[in-house]
């Protein structure tokens, strides 16, 4: 079954190349032959082949990405080395190590998931990071590994509010400036060289997910979770 | 060079048809349409047990050929002006390209460019530069 949807698959692909007059080099080669413009034989057909396949890809993948598993498969298989300048600036492909094999996502409950967050500078204790879940999980790394590790990719409600706790709050990068787009900047050597963590590391997202703490403790929605209830000291008393 | 026709409805029908067919591998077995990886890991090492699936997609991209000589009585138009070897170089070069650059038109510039990849877009950016640039030092450099 599965092997002959795969080469109707294939027959469609090919069948569009042909429709599109793609499977004719001469064509590909003239769109290419930019030199041929001021002679008129310049041949755009090829933009509008790309033109065509990413509008139905577009769509279609956002269809179907949301989805919690393919067809015939158990999971979607996306590269995952794309996704490091996302909108999530730490590494998804880190962000995915961590929530499907490390700790992050705590054997807790259906929804004791936890997530630590690699904070930004201008972030201190007592702050309430506050994110986006549905946008964390529209990552492809980051559903996948939601998927694989069997959870609701869009029932996430528990990984919406973190607080910033003595445990979770980086001192040594508290000084440096401000900009998420250092972020990958302050993933460990180690990390950039085998793609993975050794230390236990936090993540973090966008900046436009946060946002100040309330001056009630707001409680970390992480049944289970070791996270401790924030120490407020001075510091963020002043605030 | 061999003139060709700019046919822009024909080729987006093409293009959305080859959209489709990434859009179906998607939904069925979740994976890139990328024809370059797909060929490429018909050879071993086989690590994930989709040799089946991707030699069906291969016999299916081969397959269309066919089944449009069934259909019309004649094979679609190919005009291909280099010589042999050239062809041979240019094959190697374009599989040796395009594992590098892990991807290639249907990897990166359809499945990639369509989730917004920052990584694809350069890399579509880049081989088509690329391709341009070689086409018009064949052409025009003389």
């Amino acid at each position: 079954m599965a092997i002959f949807i795969q080469f109707v698959i294939g027959l469609i692909f090919g069948l569009g190349l042909i429709v599109s007059g793609m499977s004719d080099p001469a064509k590909v080669l003239n769109f290419l032959d930019v030199g041929g413009i001021p002679a008129g034989t310049w041949d755009a057909s090829l933009a509008f082949v790309m033109a065509g396949a990413v509008a139905v890809t577009f769509i279609g993948f956002g269809r179907i990405l949301r989805r919690a598993r393919p067809f015939l498969a158990e999971r979607f298989y996306l590269p995952t080395r794309t996704d490091i300048d996302s909108r999530i600036v730490a590494g998804p492909a880190i962000l995915r190590d961590r929530l499907g094999i490390g700790g992050v996502l705590s054997g807790a409950g259906a929804d004791g998931a936890r997530i630590r967050f690699f904070f930004r500078p201008h972030l201190r204790r007592g702050d309430v990071c506050r994110h986006d879940a549905r946008a964390l999980c529209r990552q492809p790394a980051v559903a996948d590994a939601l998927r694989r590790a069997g959870r609701s990719t869009r029932n996430l409600r528990s990984l919406q509010r973190v607080e910033i706790t003595d445990e979770n709050y980086p001192e040594s990068s508290a000084r440096s400036p401000p900009t998420c787009r250092k972020m990958r900047n302050d993933i460990p050597d180690d990390t950039k060289r085998t793609g993975r963590r050794s230390s236990s590391g936090p993540f973090c997202l966008t900046s436009r997910y946060y946002q100040r703490s309330s001056p009630t403790p707001t409680p970390t929605l992480t049944p289970g979770a070791r996270m401790p209830t924030p120490a407020r000291g001075p510091s963020s008393q002043s605030r | 060079m061999v003139a060709t026709s700019f046919t822009p409805m024909a080729s987006l029908v093409g293009g959305a048809l080859i959209g489709l067919s990434a859009v179906l591998l998607m939904w069925a077995r979740g994976r890139v349409a990328g024809v370059s990886g797909i060929a490429a890991r018909l050879f071993p090492p086989y690590e994930d047990g989709e040799f089946a699936g991707r030699l069906a997609f291969v016999a299916g991209l081969v397959a269309a050929p066919v089944l449009v000589r069934l259909a019309t009585g004649s094979l679609p138009l190919q005009t291909i002006e280099a010589g042999t070897v050239i062809l041979i170089v240019g094959g190697l070069l374009t599989g040796f390209g395009s594992v590098w650059g892990s991807g290639c038109t249907s990897g990166h510039g359809v499945c990639g460019l369509s989730r917004l990849s920052p990584r694809s877009l350069a890399a579509t950016g880049i081989f088509m530069a690329a391709g341009m640039a070689t086409v018009f030092v064949m052409r025009h450099w003389s």
